[in-house]
């Protein structure tokens, strides 16, 4: 478990995949405010599960410090007819890694972030049962975003995944600077009189 | 009004957040130098998932090795030890499970036998025992769930938990003693309210049990 959680994800860098057990925005405000706090980032956060419109409900309760937020919104543009704003572009979603990296380039010359979020990763392969070709097809990608994109060494690009499909094995490893695992409790809490 | 006066009520809510790291790469290194009070969380891995776990532990240093089973008879686990061998450790066992049967120590120079405790008071009595028996460089609990839920525990099972903890840093880890290694089952589910700061170090071995795919 960590417990220099703060000096660990404080000075996060490199290429991080970030499971975690079907965690709200909210949490993943909460862990982006952790990294890098006292410098001002931007962030490009790739939204394959959360409309723009949710994350910026979300935002006003629970803000982001020191960092600025650019998403490209891939779930609303399927729904209705919407128009790029200066913090939010509207995209189809990417069919495979191919198109997901094309995505990722495309905004990364166009923004230049500090901070690159995809969420997640989940749609693209399930680490439970992967078959050798998506591992892969992974391995791949992985290898092309550290020859192409990724020049800038201080910079993270964060993987995230929801482990909601069981236990997970064949993990690229190997392939990542760090792979770390949030697990949020969620209850009610106990009754006090 | 009440209805939804009741559904605000039963909101849930973040109770805790635990942060993981992953550390294959690291481990031989970790194990290598591990020492101190540590929480070994698992997902019901085999007593020979175990051994090779500790195989691992300082791993050219020979140590003698007191292993509390709340959960594994000697018999199985001598059995267990005749097919995998742990190699520079010397093992010493105290059975807390096969000591209802009372069976015969006279012919036995590894294992005591002892009744189960029942809370963790009786626990350090039992490791006050073993030690004073056999002197070990390592004290495996097998296991802590016997205990506490981790997934929710009572203000009281901490509390005890935590009591338990401070005893064993305070009076009996020392220079020869030096390392605790605390199993826990989490297949009771999701765990919170970990002791973080009254543990040295808190590790999570997820073995996978992969099923045959199917093939026609």
């Amino acid at each position: 478990m960590l417990k220099e959680t703060d000096e660990v994800i404080g000075k996060l860098h490199g290429i991080v995949l970030l499971i975690h057990n079907s965690v709200e925005f909210s949490d993943i405000v909460n862990f982006l405010n952790k990294i890098r706090s006292n410098e001002q980032l931007l962030v490009l956060y790739i939204s394959f599960i959360n409309s723009y419109s949710h994350i910026k409900e979300i935002l006003k309760e629970n803000p982001l410090h020191s960092k600025k937020l650019f998403v490209v919104d891939c779930v609303s543009g399927f729904l209705i007819e919407v128009r790029d704003t200066i913090e939010c572009s509207y995209r189809k979603p990417p069919s495979n890694l191919g198109q997901l990296k094309d995505l990722l380039m495309n905004n990364i010359g166009d923004k230049n972030p500090n901070i690159i979020v995809v969420d997640s990763m989940s749609q693209f392969i399930n680490f439970s049962i992967p078959t050798e070709d998506e591992l892969d097809e992974f391995y791949k990608f992985l290898h092309s975003i550290k020859e192409n994109i990724w020049g800038l060494k201080d910079d993270s690009i964060i993987l995230l995944y929801d482990d909601k499909y069981g236990q997970l094995q064949g993990l690229p490893t190997i392939s990542f600077d760090m792979i770390l695992k949030l697990e949020v409790m969620r209850g009610t809490p106990r009754w006090k009189d | 009004m009440e209805r939804l006066k009741m559904l605000k009520t039963v909101e849930k809510t973040n109770l805790n957040i635990n942060y993981w790291k992953e550390i294959q790469g690291e481990l031989p290194d970790i194990l290598n130098n591990l020492s101190g009070i540590v929480l070994l969380t698992h997902n019901s891995v085999e007593f020979t998932d175990i051994i090779d776990f500790l195989k691992n532990i300082r791993k050219e240093e020979f140590m003698n090795v007191l292993y509390i089973s709340l959960v594994r008879s000697y018999d199985y686990m001598k059995n267990a030890l005749s097919l995998k061998q742990l190699d520079q450790k010397r093992m010493m066992f105290i059975d807390c499970v096969s000591g209802y049967a009372f069976p015969q120590e006279e012919n036995i120079d590894n294992c005591l036998y002892h009744k189960p405790p029942q809370n963790l008071e009786e626990m350090k009595q039992i490791i006050t025992f073993g030690i004073d028996k056999s002197g070990p460089d390592m004290i495996v609990i097998d296991s802590l769930s016997q205990f506490i839920n981790f997934t929710r525990p009572t203000e009281y099972e901490i509390r005890e938990l935590y009591k338990f903890l401070q005893s064993l840093r305070t009076s009996s880890l020392n220079i020869i003693q030096n390392t605790f290694i605390l199993l826990y089952d989490t297949k009771l589910g999701v765990m919170q309210n970990l002791p973080k700061f009254s543990t040295d170090l808190i590790l999570k071995v997820e073995k996978v049990k992969e099923e045959t795919r199917w093939i026609d």
